[in-house]
Parts: C-alpha cells; structure tokens; sequence
C-alpha cells in the first residue's frame, strides 16, 4: 500500500534538546489529518521534516515513496505555511502566474483566481489585500500545483466565518478529488466534522491518534453545563478532584460520571439553571490529552 | 527545462518590478549615482579648462562603481533577510524552483539595476559631460560594471543571510557607505591619510574602479591583472562565505547520531 507519509521511528533535536521522540505512524491516500498539540509540541519541526526542510538525525521519512524536499516530492506537494508577508508590491495575477511556473501541469490562472474568491482582486497589490484575503491567495498558492499531499497551516486565520465555512467546504473537495491533507489548527471545533484523523502530539511523540468521535469516546467523558449562583472557587471546594471551569456565569465541568456529580452538587444545595451534560467536545478532549489524562 | 527558465524569467521579473515599485529604493539607487555625477563631474569643473575630460571621466567611472553597488547590496543584504524573516524564502525553498534560482533571479534583476544606471551614467556624461571616448571602451565599461556587481551581489547575500532583517539594513548601510568612501569613489584615495589608504586593497570597490580607470587610460599604475585577480579573490571569498549561509538555512542542526 501507498502511504501519502510515513514515518519509522524519527528522531530530531535542536541541539540537546529533543523535540521528536521515536515518532512512527503511517498516513493515507485520500484523508484530511489534523495535527494538534500545544505550543512546542513539535507540530512546526514536524511540518519541516516532512517537507524536508529539517533531517531527522535517525529514522526514515517517505513522502509519496519519495524521500522529504526531493524534486520527486516538490512537484505534487502543497503547503500554506504561515507567512509574515509577501513582498507587499506584487499583484495577485503576479503571485499566481509565478508560482504557476514552478509546476508541470499547474491549475489555469483563473481557476486559482476562483478558487481563493480574488477575482475582483486580479490587479491588487498584496499589501492591499484584506488579512482573510491574503490567507486566500496562499492557501491558492499551495494548491496551484495540483498537489496529491498539501499541509495547510492554520488555514483559517484572519478569516471570517462565512470565509471559514467555504474553505473547509474546500478541504473536503480536495479529499474527495484524492489530495491528503494534513493541517495544524488552534480551532478544533471547526475541524471536527472535517479531519478524518486527529494526530495529538506532546513533547514530540504522538499521544493519540483516531477519528474526533473515537478519541472522544476513549475518554468516556462529558461535560456539564449550568449556571449557578455559587462562585467556581466554591463548586472546585466540593469537586476537587473535577475540571471545572467559569465562563461568564456558565460553569463547566469535565465528569465521567455525570450523575454522580449532578448528585454530589444537589446534596450541597447548589442551585444549576439551564443544565445540560454533553459529549466532550474535541477541544475538551484535546485539553485532557495533552495536560496527560490519557484513556 | 523550459518551465525552470520561465520560472527564472519571472521570478527575476517580479524582483525587478519589486525594486522599481518602491520608491525610496528606485529613486535613490537610479538618480543618485546621476546627481553626484552631475555635481562632481561635470558643474564643479564648468569653467575649468585643464584636466576637464580626465576628471569627468574619472567621475564617471567612480560612479558607475558606486551606483551598482547600491542594488546588488540591497536587493540581497535587506530583501533576503526580511524575505527570509517573513517565510517567504521558505515558501520559495518547498517549491519545485531550484533553489539555486532565487539568487540567480535576484543577480538578474541586480544586473539589469546596473545596465539602466550605466545607460542613465553613460547618457548624463556624454551629453553633459562632453565625454567622448571609443565605442569599445564604453563596452568594456559597461562589460565591467555588469560583471562587478556579481562581488557586492555575494556580499549583500551573506549579510542578508546572516543578519535579521532590520540588522541586515543597518550592516548594508554600514558596508556600503565606508566601503564607497575608502575605495576612492568620492574622494581620490591619495588625498585620504595613509592608514585610511591601505583598506582599499581589501575592497572590491577600489579594484573594481581601479579597473575601470584602467580601461580609460586613468589606473594609478598597478597592474589590471593585479586587480583582477584581487577582485576574483574577494569575490570567491564573499561567495563561499554565501554559500555556507545558504546551505545552513536547510539544515539548521548539523545531522547526528543519538547516543
């Protein structure tokens, strides 16, 4: 079988300090991967190896069956990364026609135009263009090529939601039309109907890895909602060993056992309005992975 | 093949337009070397009659040395670096480009900034400047000028490889100006203090202007092999140090064995 990436047993330090640990794992065809972790987790030395602008110090790296940054590998392979700037004097039809040139059978010009919703922007300079819209000329730039694997890094900042919306519509387009995809997001509940595979890196390893729903469902968890009269400071006293949290005057509490706590907090005369328990969300889940509470 | 020159023509293009779109670049690097021309070379020697020809033409040629230096410096030293800074390099180095034609685009388009001051110097000296000299040598000036930006493209490079991009700015400004100074471009090298003299032999600028004024019969008596030769060493220098930065941003940490 033809794996888009796969990795076995990858190593890589920045000099004494280690950010890939022994990380192995094969990635499909054909699917949307989301890479998540916190900061320093390893998702951007990663993203490097992969696109071979780092070498792992031991283990072995195929992209496509090729090796990482090869020339074989350049030529069906996409990546919006994030970008500071362009040079802010050059137009849109600019961008497109330059990065036209780099691929063999590159996307028409306008079909890139269309697809990053820049027609009327045609003639724009870059450092004209809104914030979504320049997110939209590089997420266009990275597909230009037609790539079969593309890494989307935090595709979606700087755009609004209806933007949001049409450019994850997008993502699914491109599974559909057999591209891999593999993105870094800070935003899960916007990927969670899209990604196929959730990778959770910590301290350069993979920790989890599955579909939203089965790295939900390992946590068997759920949260509840209320709002209360009792200061959170007050609920943490009577659930000490429970994640809870107060937004606004909504508190939060990570549970296993919802009853049991609705329960708990009913015997200490704590008052909940508008309660509601609900499946951990993926962002809730992703929170318990990395702090450690693993299934 | 025929889409890696394309990509090269563009890319050369779109530096150039670059360049020419900003102003406080364009403006400076084209008309500055033109105005001191003017000022120096030929309306302080109005009225003057012995030695016009010699100092306009000496004027000339220090300036033509002058003027390249400004873009290949710039265009390499603070691009790269804020280029770099911005992932816009790297978005360039993932790309099927060959990475060798981002500096190939960026010589061009420095080479094409030396072929339009050379067009604007040579026009400004032979209408007002009354220079006449042979076809020939105004080709070998022009010769010249296009293969001597390549030293200060390599230079601008490795600062611009080196520093981040605000410091790659102030660096190019600290290079570039001492440099146009101590080489004799504004004031002939003999009349500076003797310990000032001796850094010429280490720049470019000097050996490349002492070339120049060779070619129009106004070399202070060294030999033009003596120049060439010190020109190609600086240049190999300045360009083995540009390709060990430019290796290095590939490879940040040297490949290693776990113990």
């Amino acid at each position: 079988m033809e794996w888009a990436v796969s990795l076995d047993k990858i190593n890589f330090s920045y000099g004494d300090k280690e950010v890939i640990k022994d990380l192995s794992c094969q990635l499909a065809l054909s699917n949307i991967y989301t890479l998540l972790g916190e900061n320093g987790a390893g998702k951007t030395t990663l993203i490097k190896l992969l696109l071979g602008r780092l070498s792992p110090l031991s283990g072995q790296i195929s992209i496509l069956g090729h090796k990482p940054g090869s020339q074989a590998v350049k030529g069906c392979v996409g990546a919006m990364l994030q970008v500071g700037a362009l040079p802010s004097n050059i137009r849109v039809i600019e961008y497109i026609h330059l990065f036209q040139s780099y691929y063999d059978s590159p996307m028409s010009w306008q079909g890139a135009l269309q697809f990053a919703e820049l027609e009327k922007q045609k003639t724009t300079f870059f450092g004209q263009l809104s914030g979504g819209e320049k997110q939209r000329l590089l997420l266009s730039l990275a597909l230009i090529g037609q790539p079969k694997l593309v890494f989307l890094d935090e595709p979606t900042l700087a755009m609004d939601v209806h933007m949001r919306q049409r450019l994850w519509q997008k993502v699914v387009q491109l599974k559909e039309r057999g591209t891999t995809v593999i993105l870094t997001t800070h935003n899960l509940q916007e990927v969670e109907s899209v990604t196929d595979q959730v990778l959770v890196l910590r301290d350069g390893e993979i920790v989890a890895q599955g579909t939203p729903s089965q790295l939900k469902s390992h946590l068997q968890r759920s949260e509840l909602r209320f709002f209360s009269d009792k200061s959170e400071v007050k609920i943490k006293s009577l659930l000490p060993n429970f994640m809870v949290h107060k937004e606004g005057q909504k508190i939060y509490i990570a549970t296993d056992d919802a009853p049991k706590v609705i329960s708990l907090l009913r015997q200490h005369s704590v008052a909940m309005h508008d309660l509601s328990v609900t499946p951990l969300s993926l962002t809730q889940a992703f929170i318990d992975i990395t702090r450690g509470k693993l299934p | 093949m025929k889409t890696e020159f394309n990509s090269l023509f563009i890319e050369a293009k779109l530096d150039l337009l670059c360049g020419l779109r900003t102003p406080s670049f364009a403006v400076p690097t084209l008309v500055f070397p033109v105005l001191l021309y003017l000022f120096f070379g030929v309306f302080m020697m109005h009225g003057k009659q012995q030695g016009n020809d010699e100092v306009s033409i000496y004027t000339l040629v220090n300036y033509l040395v002058f003027g390249l230096m400004a873009p290949a410096l710039f265009s390499f030293g603070a691009n790269v670096a804020q280029e770099r800074e911005s992932g816009w390099l790297e978005l360039k180095l993932i790309s099927p480009l060959p990475p060798l034609y981002y500096l190939f685009a960026k010589c061009l388009s420095a080479l094409i900034f030396t072929l339009l001051i050379a067009v604007l110097l040579f026009s400004t000296a032979w209408l007002a400047g009354a220079v006449h000299i042979s076809l020939l040598a105004w080709a070998k000036l022009l010769a010249l000028g296009l293969a001597g930006t390549f030293p200060f493209c390599f230079l601008g490079l490795a600062i611009g490889l080196k520093f981040s991009a605000k410091g790659a700015m102030a660096i190019t400004n600290l290079v570039f100006l001492p440099m146009a100074m101590l080489s004799g471009l504004w004031v002939p090298i003999f009349l500076m203090p003797e310990f000032l003299q001796q850094f010429a032999w280490i720049l470019p600028s000097y050996h490349l202007s002492q070339l120049g004024l060779s070619i129009v019969g106004l070399g202070q008596g060294y030999s033009i092999f003596f120049h060439l030769i010190a020109l190609s060493l600086i240049s190999i220098i300045f360009a083995v140090i540009a390709a060990a930065l430019y290796q290095s941003q590939g490879m940040p940490v040297r490949k290693r064995h776990r113990p």
